[in-house]
């Protein structure tokens, strides 16, 4: 079952069908407001001068996305005009006529194109790096020293002897099973079906822009990485969670490399050459992002917009949680704020004096009776502000910068993993790259203002790269993506999608885990291996008991949404916020604890102790 | 080398449980489009029909459910299937009142349509093939596609009665094993979405066995024209089709009595099973005859005696509330065939709507003559296929008599596809009836498994386009043809070289292997021809208006070309069916798989 070149891309292009024929059957299902804004910036772009873009308010869905959006926004337009000249009148609110729903729908799946090829680049080299450092396990994340392996880490000296024969073609066929299995858990991800061809956006494009940015640094094109990912930043600013790592990455990675040439250290006249590659790299680096962001804002900037772009770009004055709550840190905390205020009068007449401050007009404000929870201010935790959020934001992230700046210098003793050929420490390097990138988007989702539910996708889809090479990350990817597809249910509320949704993210599930289950129980991933020779059973992805129990728990969770507390009326008055809450804080457990998990590897790392995940055989 | 995502599952319980999930979500998805007459008063369509049927079993007594009425007007969707459908409607009924019960009040419902009932009356359908068609699909693979220790354990309890279930066919099995791993060899890997059989190879099947039987699966449960016409058309086409199914599996073990039962539910529920009544009574007939356990005519009367007892008794228990008069059973049988229909409806691929663009039939001939002619054509060329089951054909392995499931399978194809073709009144969705041992087949006929049910799309696309599954259509297609091709041409690859290692006697099957062999190895071609022909087809009718005195070029257009491609593959089943399962000589055509299998072996 080698997968060859040329099938490899047969088998992607069987998976790229597959899923552009589920988008088209999902054209017909709901559409939310979104598809309004959308139809309202086709206009504004499409008919009106560049002066009144970030200006106009005719529609109350204003233009808030950054100036190459608009560009996108145009250049569609150019085509809708063909379509049904109508969608692109600023004043036909609400404007969906059949061909305009068509051609919106049509041209979500068309972009998609970028993220079905990003995918591909992607599942191609995954599928290429395992065949080049051969005897298989190489392909690892993470290589490094065995001994700290948690539950897999077969003795050294067995290691290579441990191999089975055709270990190398049985490696490359792996590699290349991995590659198919990225391109599926990327071209098919269930969060974005609901949020792009349900919901209605555009996060496919989007997230193919990444993804294409993440290939270039991963093949070492990291110039056209950087531009890429400027231009991403200019088209949405929720990337701008990714930037520092970016920022790192690059300076450190890429203008000034240490890792994988010989002759990077040793004299001072090489110390010379390499403080002037650096410095010209960051010079043409940096020229190339300004001249993105120029392109961008300089008309902005020309037409003195500058403030007005701004302000549309950060709303602040939409508040700390969105109407409904994402599954980050917030949901918890906003829930224990609840249940605050109900325990307080109880609380306050046991201890005998008000230990608990309820503020009054908090309590008024946040909507209790709704089934939306909205909240404006606490009213017995200490008040978030942005700024809190951003520097919750920032020291989540110093792990990560810090572990990934070292880890150029740590390049020098890496690649002796277990029955591991060493795959240049430059090669290991971009690896990581993936997983900082998802890490740092989660770090954003956990602690950012006012985030969106759909923004786990953006931390989900980088992390897929890392699950099908680690079975570590496989485990967190299956929770994770599981929480978050979970998280986004409540978006699609209507009763008719209600099969759809919870059949498509179950499908998913089933899908990523009999995948990753197969690849990291394969007879040539390095745990089947270390099985072997510890006469144990393989046993997959090894999911803990905690995690089994967790995943078991949607189950539980779903039936209280949807069939318990529906046929109790009790619970439907008393508690009408009961189910939404109750999804935002249990996704939350599981975001929460993967980010902690991440989090504690990248301390690690950071620290220069590598942590059992990190430098384990676990890879 | 892999050739299609299908190959990433395994033939695990896990594998086969995924493909299951898959097959609901695109059913749930396919539902989410329009329906049979959505929104077109005042007849509405198919979909008006089965809602209008649940109205009448829930609120009148089941003595008046074939009997006209103010309330059960004969020219407003009257009941006309038989009593099983009418059960069935009566549970959905049951059910469709508990949830909205305004969707079945009785007259005022009629042209009931909101979006809650549409989703309650889509999963009715889905429920309906989650209890029966799925389970006869898995019940139908696992019998015909056994695994190896499966077989064997077929072989020890089947009984010397039941020469079907006796490993008859291990030795071409063990062929196909033995080819596979000359093949490839990797062939012997693990299959890679299911770690259980990782390492015992024992229980694992060999690369081709495994690709057969998901290919069977895969195309059981992903048929799109059965798909588009249960979940977007809207019908419980996959009620009748999957206790067919459940039949012919159920024959295939040995239980006769049991399939006999069977297949009088699935006639009971849609008359248009009646397609496959000359198979099941030649297939048993030619059992009664030829199993050794019949010496004698005694005994042989006996079989067909029992086997007709437990038809006739199946029929009485469905027939029950109707049987207390002559008058009442007239009744309803003459809802049920309603002689006044033509000889077809709108653009049937077949050979009476066909060549009426040469002869018109139904203007120059009387309906009576037309119906005889129906009859006697329709009967003379499921005659080959009817002859080989009852003379034995493709018996006689391993001592026992009577003819092969094998047999059965094919003998259904060709019945089903000579009522397509010549019966009278046929609609475009009875293409579903060959289709549906076709895609059993796969195993065995995979290009054609792969083609003929995308043909079948192509043929009621008129029909789907004027009921808004247009996109489906696409996308339906879309998934079957993606998947499934590369698999198939992948199968029909190693069949074709377990053919050339041992050629089979005659002349007529030395031509036969000889076009088929060209045939696959032209595949790539011919498969591009044909799409890139249809495509185009697609883009005349999409883009260039049909002139005004040829309103119908089209529609004419999509069935000539469908009925050319059904007829080739209803020539080419005749033959097969009597070159794959020869008559009489079953043991000389095992030892020749065996020598094929040796051969391959050797090289």
């Amino acid at each position: 079952m080698v997968i060859k070149h040329g099938s490899f891309g047969v088998l992607c292009l069987q998976l790229a069908v597959v899923a552009t024929a589920v988008k088209l059957l999902l054209l017909p299902t709901y559409r939310s407001t979104d598809f309004e804004v959308h139809r309202n910036w086709l206009a504004i772009t499409h008919s009106l001068p560049l002066s009144k873009w970030y200006v106009d308010a005719t529609s109350v869905w204003t233009l808030d996305y950054p100036p190459l959006f608009a560009w996108f926004e145009w250049a569609l337009s150019q085509a809708a005009a063909a379509v049904d000249p109508a969608m692109l009148r600023v004043v036909n609110l609400d404007h969906d006529s059949a061909a305009t729903v068509a051609f919106q729908r049509g041209s979500v799946i068309v972009t998609d194109l970028v993220l079905l090829l990003a995918a591909f680049w992607l599942a191609r080299d995954v599928a290429a790096t395992g065949v080049a450092s051969g005897g298989g396990g190489g392909s690892g994340i993470f290589s490094g020293p065995a001994s700290s392996g948690s539950r897999a880490a077969p003795p050294r000296s067995t290691s290579f002897s441990g191999l089975p024969v055709d270990s190398r073609s049985s490696a490359a066929a792996l590699a290349g099973r991995r590659g198919v299995a990225l391109f599926a858990l990327l071209a098919l991800n269930a969060g974005l079906l609901l949020v792009d061809h349900i919901h209605f956006q555009y996060n496919g494009a989007m997230m193919g822009v990444l993804l294409l940015s993440l290939a270039a640094a991963r093949t070492g094109r990291h110039l056209l990485s950087g531009v890429l990912f400027a231009v991403l930043l200019n088209m949405k600013h929720l990337f701008l969670f990714a930037a520092p790592v970016y920022f790192v990455y690059l300076l450190r990675h890429y203008c000034f490399e240490t890792t994988g040439g010989s002759s990077s250290s040793g004299s001072s006249g090489a110390q010379g050459n390499w403080a002037a590659r650096g410095l010209t790299r960051l010079a043409v680096l940096g020229a190339a992002v300004i001249a993105v962001f120029a392109a961008s804002f300089g008309p902005f900037v020309a037409l003195g917009q500058i403030p007005q772009v701004f302000g549309r770009l950060f709303p602040f004055g939409r508040g700390l949680l969105h109407a409904y709550w994402a599954a980050n840190a917030w949901a918890p905390y906003a829930a224990a704020d609840k249940l605050l205020v109900l325990a307080a009068p109880a609380l306050n007449r046991q201890l005998g004096w008000a230990a608990l401050r309820v503020d009054a007009e908090a309590v008024g404000s946040a909507n209790l009776a709704g089934g939306l929870v909205k909240v404006q201010r606490f009213a017995v935790l200490p008040q978030i502000t942005p700024s809190i959020t951003a520097a919750a934001v920032l020291m989540a992230l110093v792990p990560c910068l810090v572990g990934l700046w070292r880890l150029g210098r740590a390049a020098g003793h890496v690649a002796v993993g277990p029955g591991a050929a060493p795959a240049s420490s430059r090669q290991h390097v971009r690896r990581v790259f993936a997983r900082a990138l998802a890490y740092s988007c989660l770090c954003g989702f956990v602690f950012g203002w006012h985030v969106h539910e759909k923004a786990i996708i953006v931390a989900l889809l980088p992390l897929a790269v890392d699950a099908v090479c680690s079975r570590l990350a496989a485990r967190r990817f299956l929770v994770l993506s599981t929480a978050g597809h979970y998280g986004l249910l409540p978006l699609l509320f209507r009763p008719e999608e209600y099969g759809t949704k919870v059949l498509l993210v179950a499908s998913y599930f089933a899908v990523a885990a009999t995948a990753l289950g197969a690849l990291h129980g394969d007879a040539a991933s390095p745990h089947a291996r270390a099985a072997r020779t510890g006469g144990k059973r393989n046993a997959g992805l090894a999911l803990g008991w905690l995690q089994r129990a967790y995943l078991v728990g949607f189950v539980a969770v779903e039936l209280y949404c949807s069939v318990v507390h529906e046929r109790v009326p009790a619970l439907r008055e008393r508690l009408p916020f009961a189910p939404l809450m109750l999804t935002s804080v249990y996704c939350s457990l599981g975001v929460l604890g993967v980010w902690g998990d991440i989090a504690f590897e990248w301390s690690g790392e950071a620290l220069g102790y590598p942590s059992r995940s990190s430098f384990g055989a676990d890879t | 080398m892999m050739s299609s995502i299908l190959e990433f599952l395994g033939d695990d319980s896990k594998s086969t449980g995924l493909l299951v999930l898959l097959a609901v979500l695109i059913r749930v998805l396919t539902g989410l489009s329009g329906y049979s007459g959505a929104g077109d008063p005042p007849k509405y369509g198919d979909y008006e029909a089965q809602r209008h049927w649940m109205e009448l079993t829930v609120n009148l007594p089941v003595r008046e459910w074939y009997v006209d009425s103010p309330v059960n007007n004969a020219s407003y969707w009257p009941l006309d299937y038989p009593p099983l459908s009418g059960y069935q409607s009566w549970l959905c009924g049951v059910a469709l009142r508990a949830a909205e019960p305004a969707a079945v009040a009785l007259v005022s419902s009629h042209g009931y349509e909101s979006a809650s009932s549409k989703t309650l009356m889509r999963w009715t359908v889905i429920v309906a093939d989650l209890l029966i068609y799925i389970p006869a699909c898995l019940v139908a693979v696992a019998v015909f596609y056994p695994s190896p220790d499966t077989s064997a354990a077929a072989a020890t309890a089947g009984s010397a009665s039941s020469p079907a279930a006796s490993p008859t066919k291990t030795p071409s099995s063990t062929g196909t094993a033995a080819a596979s791993t000359c093949a490839s060899p990797a062939g012997a890997l693990p299959p890679p979405f299911s770690h259980s059989p990782s390492f015992s190879s024992a229980t694992a099947l060999s690369a081709a066995a495994r690709r057969g039987r998901l290919l069977a699966l895969f195309g059981l449960l992903f048929n799109p024209a059965l798909l588009l016409i249960d979940h977007g058309h809207f019908q419980y086409n996959g009620i009748s089709l999957g206790l067919t199914l459940a039949a012919v599996a159920a024959i295939a073990r040995g239980r006769r009595l049991l399939g006999g039962v069977l297949y009088v539910a699935a006639l009971n529920h849609k008359h248009m099973a009646l397609f496959f009544a000359p198979a099941f009574f030649a297939h048993l007939l030619g059992w009664a005859l030829h199993d050794p356990a019949h010496r004698g005519v005694p005994a042989k009367l006996l079989a067909v005696a029992k086997l007709g007892a437990t038809v006739l008794l199946a029929f009485a228990v469905c027939w029950a509330p109707w049987l207390h008069s002559r008058q009442a059973l007239l009744q309803v049988l003459s809802r049920i065939f309603p002689v006044r229909r033509g000889l077809y409806e709108d653009y049937v691929a077949n050979w009476w709507c066909a060549s009426s663009a040469a002869l018109k039939w139904k203007s120059r001939f009387p309906p009576h003559l037309l119906l005889r002619a129906a009859a006697a054509t329709t009967l003379a060329a499921a005659a080959p296929a009817m002859a080989h089951q009852i003379a034995g054909g493709g018996g006689g392995g391993g001592g026992g008599g009577g003819p092969s499931r094998w047999g059965l399978v094919r003998c259904l194809v060709n019945s089903g596809f000579a009522f397509y073709m010549f019966s009278y009144q046929v609609h475009e969705k009875s293409i579903l009836m060959p289709l549906l041992p076709l895609t059993l087949a796969a195993g065995r006929e995979p290009t054609l498994a792969a083609w003929l049910p995308l043909l079948a799309c192509f043929s009621m696309f008129p029909l789907l386009v004027r009921d808004g599954v247009g996109l489906p259509y696409v996308a339906a297609a879309a998934v079957y043809g993606a998947v499934m091709a590369g698999a198939a041409l992948q199968q029909a690859r190693q069949l074709q070289a377990e053919r050339r290692a041992a050629p089979r006697p005659g002349a007529l099957a030395r031509v036969v292997d000889a076009v088929t062999g060209l045939m696959v190895d032209l595949w790539p071609l011919l498969a591009a021809a044909g799409v890139a022909a249809a495509a185009a087809l697609h883009g005349a009718r999409l883009l260039l208006p049909a002139p005004p005195h040829l309103p119908w070029l089209y529609d004419r257009a999509f069935i000539t070309f469908s009925f050319c491609g059904f007829a080739a593959a209803f020539c080419y089943s005749q033959l097969a069916q009597w070159l794959e399962e020869p008559v009489g000589s079953g043991p000389v055509a095992v030892a020749a798989k065996q020598r094929a299998a040796r051969r391959l072996k050797d090289e």
